[in-house]
């Protein structure tokens, strides 16, 4: 089929939404799956059926029918066909025929894996045809399904399939001649013309005769229908995350409309701006109806069926219209000004929409009719009817044979619903929704319509029988509405009831609906549109590094401005003054000579000019001094701004920082079927409990954990729970449990994976690791079980007796952690024999920015990760002591090997050329700072030169322009500029222990 | 950081004739006159502050910031085993452009811009040092000097010995 395009941006948006709610979707669907699963395993029902599960039943028909409706939007032709059948299947369920077993649920799960390899698809490559694949699953699914239905025939190959497009509409050049009609179809295309299509020139429209529902199995249809779309319902396709893209389009179309309006009443002949008139209103019509906008809905299309009117020319253009229109606008506008800041209040479109529909079909038994207004308050009493409006009882039967009679019923009961006011309805609009089908429907209007013309309302294609039965004034019509609907008569246009026309002003005054639409306003003030915007997360990475770099340089600012007022202390002009008070002593003393000496006058007049001068000296000294005073000033007010910069970009830096944020909970549920799946191949009773999922943390970082996280989740299920037999004989629980935990840590993020089962036993590590050789036996000795425990870290290092298809080979904890470090972060495992496991990964709440500090080494700058930092000690040279060649220290009676960077790293050849001197140096000074360093279980004191302080760095990555180096986690650069190195602790502590090892060999 | 020099195009001539021909940045190193290709260079700038970086090998100077970036610094002598030597204000760093990357290059001084004929350039004959070899595109006479053109995407690459080996 000719898809969409792919390259419209709009389209992409919208595909990128599709997506992300699609993945939603099929977690759900995923979830409820496993519930059923669940209670068929508990044995609490043999089979799920609509009499004892119908709401669980029904929330998955719901994902799959959103799922389906919201790939028909954009046509994506194999998710709409897969749907389907998935829907069908539901159906046949949720009717009774049809009960849901085990087989069947995995038929199911295996759709939904598939859906979601259509997903992937879509998202990776932009295909959305049937592939070959996809035919052999259609055909493999069909055969399951018939062979699950067994003699109960179902139809299950979607009518969609046998369509070539189902929104053939849209492609199509528009016919602006065309019959106008109100077929839904009519409204899909409408949505995908402008949703779609941003300049959209031409208008598209259906060509349908009223009323002919070919379509009704058409998901589009289906999610069109208003109330199909709760909006800010969580399970299904949320329209109401477009509502921001509508209101921008209405107020587009509405100023259109209104431009035209201007245009076309100034020059009726002007056939260029009718079209114009015609084109907004039909295109605000489209989108309206697809954000089931109801009442925008009704009330542009009949202005859209006036325009159509005058353009056929069975109408001429008059002014009472044209008021009335433009009225329309206002009202419009109104209404979706209200509706962004909060809900809109749909009252005064309702009564503009009767206003007309009165005008474009002029009721003529109205305009002798004496209406007579009843009080403004809402009474349910019988009113005095006018013998014209009547209370009609409609019992409308459906052909039994039609799949979807509840959604032909809705569309019939809306109708109904415009065209007059309706009292009663069974099934009501949201039965209707839940139901699948539908066979009779009893609706009571009031209307002033004649029987007949009701009639002609519901007859639609489907419809078998309809019985009326009409009875003037019935009691059982309320009138509450109906004031309401005369009210709107004040308009100029309608001069046809002088006795309303007289009442109107009065009432509208009183018309409940206008405090009640103030009010809700009010109410609703604090529940704005948030408005939002998809942004390429790339872009918010070049953000944040942005602000990473104002971050940086603000730092620069603030070690210029120390530099200068280092220099304003400087007390130059003091000295200079000084010295001049000097030379005017020597002067006076000089005068005091001269006059001892006699001498004469040629003398004082030389010792005058001097003093002149020196004057002038002084003079120029103190302009210096006002000079520097000024300077003084300046630099306090650019500390100020500086002080002022500081704070932007911390708060620059947090925003950016926040935007990144998501909920770690999307990650977790994914979480379910993973438990599901292996807990089903290594047949073990599992329970996943899920803590912290509202915890926020980078996107980026979301994204990277997934991996870690599904390998420790496997290994729980797999090697850590026992066989359910075992848990038994040990007095567990059957069920094991696997527990997810995310919470936040002062600015770090921790996640937790732990289970129950039988713990990591360190003697079969120590046995392990002896055949690996990776220790002798003297040295697990001298281990403690904790230290043991780190062993699992190696590579190659599995104590799972027998390999299974998930875990065992010994892959996985070695990646798990390089994963995590590359993040950041560590990870830390505490295990107690026959209690269970638990995995705790610490991360920093960004990727860009970390909190460290810095201290100088070899006079060079580097900065450990703070999250690492335990503590910093002082410590005097003499309590150094060594252990086989390895230094250490006592810390509050903990011994700690202390290592130099020289000790770990190597420096191209050999130690840092500013280290030997330094040594040397350092075994004399007095006492050593002494960082003690926290990893992966380890403690380790690193010996700095000293300390500068704790600060954000941004992190560079080294692979960026070179490559990542074992024992740095990336570099930084400093305020003045130089590049300083951050050290990845968790590598560090390797190495020195590789050092160490190879010191005492 | 210091200032940037930007290398100077030399006025573009024909396109048939830039087509045979290519130009290049022309530098000393140990007395020797080496050429990069004017195309790989981004900026020649003044040596800054070098932070040290370890377990690299000993050809990586270190790290500098560029305008933000961090980028590594290759000493080309280490890298050529040829005597090391003290900076002199003559001594620069070569940014060039490697696939992706960013690097700089130390070299003694920067010459001037030279354009080469394809025809004026020879294969490298196999006798020149192995050392260096497979980062020589080939040789080039110009006037009376010997112009070797260095092939600069191979100067990081292989660069770093096996990390199995380092750490063992």
């Amino acid at each position: 089929m000719s898809g969409p395009d792919f390259d419209g941006e709009m389209f992409g948006e919208l595909v990128s939404d599709f997506l992300d709610e699609g993945t939603q979707l099929l977690a759900t669907m995923n979830q409820r799956l496993l519930h059923v699963e669940e209670m068929l395993r508990d044995g609490k029902h043999d089979a799920i059926t609509a009499s004892n599960n119908l709401e669980l039943i029904n929330e998955i028909f719901r994902a799959a029918h959103s799922l389906k409706g919201a790939s028909a939007m954009l046509g994506l032709s194999n998710v709409i066909e897969l749907t389907h059948r998935l829907e069908n299947v539901l159906d046949a369920n949720r009717s009774g025929q049809l009960d849901l077993r085990r087989p069947l649920v995995d038929v199911l799960f295996r759709c939904v894996d598939r859906l979601e390899s259509m997903m992937t698809r879509l998202r990776e490559e932009q295909d959305f045809e049937i592939t070959s694949e996809d035919h052999a699953f259609f055909t493999w699914l069909d055969g399951e399904l018939a062979g699950a239905m067994g003699a109960t025939p179902v139809e299950i190959v979607p009518a969609v399939a046998d369509r070539e497009e189902p929104i053939p509409a849209i492609q199509e050049e528009a016919d602006l001649d065309s019959k106008m009609n109100e077929s839904e179809a009519d409204f899909s295309s409408d949505t995908n013309e402008s949703f779609f299509e941003e300049s959209s020139v031409e208008v598209s429209i259906e060509v349908s005769p009223p009323f002919e529902f070919e379509d009704e199995d058409d998901p589009a249809t289906a999610m069109l229908n208003p109330d199909a779309l709760p909006v800010g319902g969580e399970d299904i396709f949320d329209v109401s995350k477009y509502l921001p893209l509508y209101l921008d389009e209405a107020d587009e179309e509405i100023e259109g409309l209104n431009q035209a309006l201007l245009k076309f009443e100034e020059n009726p002949s002007d056939t260029e701006s009718l079209a114009e008139v015609f084109r907004m209103s039909h295109r605000l019509k489209g989108a309206s109806a697809a954000m089931g906008l109801h009442e925008v809905k009704e009330l542009t299309h009949q202005i859209e069926t006036y325009f159509d009117q005058i353009r056929s020319g069975s109408r001429s253009l008059d002014e009472r219209m044209i008021n009335a229109i433009f009225e329309s606008v206002d009202v419009l506008r109104e209404f979706h000004r209200e509706l962004r800041n909060g809900k809109g209040d749909p009252t005064a479109l309702q009564q503009q929409t009767e206003c007309i529909v009165n005008l474009v079909n002029p009721p003529e038994e109205l305009e002798e009719s004496v209406v007579t207004p009843m009080n403004d308050a809402p009474v349910s009493v019988a009113p005095a009817w006018n013998e014209e409006i009547a209370g009609h009882r409609l019992v409308i039967s459906f052909d039994p044979s039609l799949s979807y009679s509840s959604l032909k019923a809705a569309l019939v009961l809306h109708r109904i619903e415009t065209s007059g006011e309706v009292t009663f309805a069974h099934p009501t609009m949201n039965e209707l929704e839940s139901a699948e089908t539908c066979l009779h429907l009893i609706v009571d209007v009031a209307t002033n319509q004649s029987a007949d013309i009701v009639r002609r309302w519901v007859d639609v294609d489907g419809v078998v029988n309809v019985s009326i039965e009409s009875h003037e004034g019935s009691s059982e019509i309320s009138i509450a509405d109906v004031p309401i609907a005369h009210i709107q008569m004040e308009t100029p246009a309608v001069k046809l009831v002088a006795e309303t026309i007289a009442l109107a002003p009065k009432a509208a005054e009183k018309s409940p609906a206008r405090p009640a639409k103030e009010t809700a306003a009010e109410a609703n003030g604090s529940s704005k549109v948030a408005e939002t915007l998809r942004v390429e997360i790339e872009r918010l990475d070049q953000l944040m590094n942005l602000a990473g770099e104002l971050v940086i340089n603000k730092a620069r600012f603030a070690q210029i401005a120390s530099g200068f007022q280092d220099m304003f202390r400087n007390k130059g002009a003091a000295s200079a003054t000084r010295e001049m008070r000097d030379r005017l002593d020597g002067l006076a003393s000089k005068m005091r000579h001269a006059k001892e000496e006699g001498r004469g006058a040629e003398e004082f007049d030389r010792l005058a000019g001097e003093i002149e001068q020196l004057t002038k000296g002084f003079d120029s000294l103190r302009e210096e001094m006002d000079r520097i005073n000024k300077g003084r000033q300046q630099l306090h007010a650019l500390g100020e701004a500086i002080h002022q910069l500081t704070r932007i970009a911390d708060g620059i830096q947090k925003s950016v920082m926040d935007t990144r944020m998501v909920p770690i909970g999307p990650l977790f549920s994914r979480f379910h079927r993973v438990v599901r799946d292996v807990a089903r191949v290594v047949d073990k009773e599992v329970k996943l409990e899920i803590v912290g999922e509202k915890t926020e943390l980078d996107k980026r970082m979301i994204d990277e954990l997934g991996d870690p996280l599904i390998h420790l989740v496997r290994n729980a299920v797999d090697h850590g729970l026992e066989t359910t037999d075992q848990r038994e004989r040990d007095g567990k629980p059957r069920a094991g449990t696997v527990r997810l935990e995310a919470m936040h840590r002062g600015n770090a993020v921790v996640v937790q994976v732990k289970d129950d089962g039988r713990g990591i036993d360190p003697d079969r590590i120590r046995q392990k690791a002896l055949e690996k050789g990776l220790a002798n036996q003297t040295e697990l000795d001298a281990m403690s079980d904790k230290q043991i425990l780190q062993f699992i870290w190696h590579a190659g290092f599995s104590t799972a007796r027998e390999i299974t298809d998930i875990s065992g080979r010994g892959v996985g904890l070695d990646i798990v952690r390089s994963k995590i470090e590359q993040l950041s972060g560590t990870i830390e495992v505490d295990s107690e024999l026959g209690q269970g496991t638990l995995f705790t990964i610490r991360l920093p709440l960004t990727l860009a920015i970390l909190p460290s500090l810095l201290s100088r080494i070899y006079d060079e700058v580097y900065a450990f990760p703070i999250e690492c930092v335990e503590e910093i000690v002082a410590i005097p040279v003499k309590e150094i002591y060594t252990i086989q060649g390895i230094r250490t220290i006592r810390v509050r009676g903990r011994v700690i090997s202390l290592v130099t960077l020289d000790d770990i790293f190597r420096w191209g050849d050999g130690p840092h050329p500013m280290s030997t001197d330094d040594k040397e140096q350092r075994s004399s000074s007095k006492e050593l700072t002494i960082v003690i360093v926290q990893s992966a279980g380890c403690r380790l004191g690193v010996v700095v030169d000293s300390l500068i302080g704790e600060e954000d760095v941004v992190i560079k990555s080294l692979a960026e322009n070179f490559e990542h180096v074992r024992g740095l986690a990336g570099a930084s650069i400093l305020g003045d500029g130089r590049v300083s190195l951050i050290l990845d602790l968790a590598s560090m502590t390797e190495l020195a222990q590789q050092a160490s090892a190879r010191l005492s060999a | 950081m210091g200032a940037a020099i930007t290398p100077h195009r030399v006025g573009t001539s024909a396109r048939s004739e830039e087509a045979a021909s290519q130009q290049v940045v022309g530098f000393h190193l140990a007395g020797e006159e080496y050429g990069i290709e004017i195309t790989k260079i981004q900026e020649i700038i003044l040596p800054g502050e070098i932070t040290r970086i370890p377990q690299v090998p000993h050809f990586i100077e270190g790290l500098i910031n560029l305008r933000g970036s961090v980028i590594p610094i290759i000493d080309l002598r280490k890298r050529f085993n040829l005597p090391s030597s003290e900076r002199t204000d003559q001594t620069r760093i070569v940014v060039v452009n490697v696939g992706e990357k960013t690097i700089g290059v130390v070299v003694d001084a920067v010459t001037q811009v030279i354009r080469i004929n394809r025809n004026q350039i020879e294969p490298t004959p196999p006798t020149v040092s192995a050392a260096g070899n497979e980062h020589i595109a080939g040789l080039a006479k110009v006037e009376h000097r010997m112009l070797i053109l260095l092939e600069i995407d191979k100067l990081l690459r292989g660069s770093v010995p096996d990390r199995q080996e380092q750490n063992a």
